[in-house]
């Protein structure tokens, strides 16, 4: 991972003393609350309905035991005991006190961590693919890419005051598990068949109240010319975007204002200049930069042996949870010794992407001890240890087990994503983790997750969509209709390679009948598809949302029969 | 002053968060920032609630001091709206909180 030089531990510090000085200002009545807001927003603090909420940057989702312990450290002291991993791959803490903040972003800084630009109007965390560096099927290690991004634009002076929030994700992979179709740029690192490294660029895509699948703005743009290219994008959005209206400010609306074609004209004429004038990045700086992340020397562990292999398999066929734990936790690394272990957040019952201080603690010493020292966190809201040699997956699954970290479920209907939703945050219209808990039970109860198959159930509790409904397979979003929850659903969303949003099914339902409906779907999907390998995405892509409707409005039935059959 | 006598009438307390702490507060009788609702002055007449809002969300340590409708009911005071429920109660989240018990300590 990137280190930190003495440059950017100064940085760090001096913009905490700075930060320090407004906290003090405002609590001394020097600042209004109106002078604050811009300037805690770009430090990461909100303030939600309980509470001021801190958003701690992950950059593109990775950390180290020293930097996961200095958080549990902070959950103990500052907070409740628990942190909430995000859809963004960063970690928030629900419950800080205005007063204590300089003092936990000092406490941050030793570890070399911080919570610049999580929020306000300027360039967000950018984020990867959680299994970077570790997949046989990506081009080359992304995050070299997103943390030349991040040191780009922290701090930039001219995108400090953009239009709206800017969002930037980095896929290096034709799997894209870095959602880059929603993103305001989505950049994939791709190489020509000659071996030339280069970018294809995505604009204009996003979730929220107006949901896009990003465009294709670039086929491919050599790897040498990206900065010119991602500073004519931000400057023609910095100077066209639009600043009257806050839900019409991001660059996927100046996009549809004018059209793609005029966006791509304004802004490679903007590149042609800036071409001309600037030689580009320092590419001694990249160079560093990839250093950091060449990964563990995975020639230098011993060979998983046969032995091992059978007292693997032998500890499988007598334990079915640790059998079901390998099926669906454990993806296949790039080196044939060790495995991608994905742990799920998202035990049964429990509020999707939350953790403990002491779970967190189990998780840094995993890390360290088996792990290379690294762990990621996903968009998903789970936690990766992307480097396991194959030898320690028994001790780890105890250790997890004893922590309630080793539910099988990755992938699955429970393994949900949530946001915060109206028990927390102060723009949510309609409860979301309850109902994420709720289903989770339910699914517990029924046993069928893994007939099931892969299944991504997706909750926001309000219209910005930050639990990503919109590319749910199946989508919840809550509402306020006169004052009572209501649930909207959607079928049919993809965040990854074949990006789709979701289709509204009809009406919406109250959170009690929206459990019911839930397994009305499922049980459509179960007893239609051609075989256990028609995945529910498959099925969907196969019939539509005619069936779905039709079982979950049941008094629309006569009008949609005849679809009905020719659907299924 | 006097609370409303009678169950389930609607009368309105002025809410906000506290500067320091972030914590949901609500005004008292005594011109202060108090965290229970049970706690907080009540109006029957929103412009006088307004009013008072008008003078003191610059006088006291509190940020978003706003209006809300709350009820008695069977003696206790509810506040009418989920969100607003919320907030005096604290988060719905629940079923967890035997991971984050077991946890505690450790």
């Amino acid at each position: 991972m990137y280190l930190y030089n003495d440059f950017d531990k100064q940085y760090l510090l001096q913009r905490i003393a700075e930060f320090r000085a407004q906290v003090q200002r405002r609590i001394d009545g020097v600042l209004s609350e109106e002078e604050f807001k811009p300037l805690r927003l770009q430090n990461g603090l909100y303030l939600q309905l309980h509470a001021y909420m801190l958003r701690v940057a992950i950059p593109y989702g990775t950390l180290n035991s020293r930097q996961m312990r200095q958080l549990t450290d902070i959950a103990d002291h500052f907070d409740k005991g628990y942190g909430h991993f995000t859809t963004r791959q960063n970690i928030q803490f629900n419950w800080i006190a205005l007063s204590d903040v300089a003092d936990i972003l000092e406490k941050l800084a030793e570890v070399d961590m911080h919570a610049i630009q999580t929020s306000g109007n300027c360039i967000r965390n950018v984020t990867t693919d959680h299994f970077a560096g570790a997949h046989a099927d990506e081009v080359a290690d992304p995050r070299i890419t997103a943390e030349l991004l991040r040191q780009w634009s922290t701090g930039h002076p001219e995108y400090a005051f953009l239009p709206r929030k800017f969002k930037i994700a980095v896929t290096a992979s034709q799997n894209d598990r870095a959602v880059t179709a929603f993103h305001d740029i989505g950049l994939q690192l791709i190489a020509t068949t000659a071996g030339q490294r280069g970018y294809r660029i995505f604009v204009g895509g996003g979730l929220g109240r107006t949901p896009r699948i990003g465009r294709e703005l670039r086929a491919f743009l050599p790897e040498d010319d990206l900065f010119h290219y991602l500073d004519a994008i931000m400057s023609v959005y910095n100077r066209m975007g639009r600043r009257d209206n806050k839900y019409k400010a991001r660059i996927k609306i100046l996009i549809d204002e004018w059209g793609l074609d005029e966006a791509r004209e304004q802004i490679e004429a903007d590149f042609q200049l800036r071409k001309e004038k600037w030689p580009g990045f320092n590419k001694k700086l990249k160079d560093q930069i990839a250093q950091n992340f060449k990964g563990p020397d995975f020639t230098a562990a011993d060979d998983f042996n046969q032995s091992q292999e059978n007292a693997l398999v032998s500890a499988s066929q007598s334990n079915p949870a640790f059998a079901r734990f390998l099926d669906q936790n454990i993806t296949k690394h790039k080196d044939k010794n060790h495995v991608i272990l994905s742990i799920s957040l998202k035990a049964y019952g429990a509020p999707p992407g939350d953790a403990t201080s002491f779970q967190m603690r189990v998780l840094a010493d995993i890390a360290q001890e088996f792990g290379y020292d690294e762990l990621r966190v996903s968009h998903e809201q789970n936690i990766i240890l992307p480097h396991i040699h194959k030898s320690h997956l028994q001790e780890i699954y105890q250790r997890l087990v004893a922590a309630q970290l080793a539910t099988a479920n990755i992938g699955l209907a429970s393994d949900i994503i949530a946001c915060p939703g109206l028990d927390y945050c102060a723009l949510a219209t309609a409860r979301s983790i309850p109902i994420a808990q709720a289903l989770s039970e339910r699914f517990e109860q029924r046993r069928a997750e893994q007939d099931i198959g892969p299944l991504k159930i997706k909750i926001s509790g309000c219209i910005n969509a930050c639990g990503h409904h919109h590319v749910g397979h199946i989508g919840i979003l809550g509402l306020d209709r006169a004052g009572v929850e209501n649930y909207q659903i959607t079928i049919g969303g993809d965040g990854a390679t074949d990006a789709m949003l979701g289709t509204r099914t009809g009406p919406g339902f109250s959170a009690d009948a929206l459990l019911d409906a839930i397994d009305t779907i499922i049980d459509v999907y179960l007893a239609n598809r051609t075989d256990k390998k028609e995945t529910f995405m498959a099925f969907f892509k196969r019939v539509g949302i005619t069936p779905f409707k039709a079982a979950l409005y049941p008094e629309d039935t006569h009008l949609l029969s005849a679809k009905l059959q020719a659907a299924i | 002053m006097k609370e409303p006598s009678s169950n389930n009438s609607t009368s309105y307390v002025l809410t906000g968060n506290d500067l320091f702490s972030g914590d949901v507060v609500y005004l008292n009788r005594n011109g202060r920032l108090v965290r229970f609702l049970h706690k907080a002055r009540l109006w029957p007449d929103a412009t006088k609630a307004e009013h008072a809002q008008k003078l003191m969300s610059s006088e006291l340590p509190v940020i978003d001091l706003h209006l809300i409708k709350v009820s008695k009911n069977n003696g206790r005071l509810h506040a009418d709206s989920l969100r607003e429920h919320i907030r005096a109660n604290g988060p719905s989240v629940n079923a967890s909180s035997r991971i984050y018990q077991s946890h505690k300590g450790k």
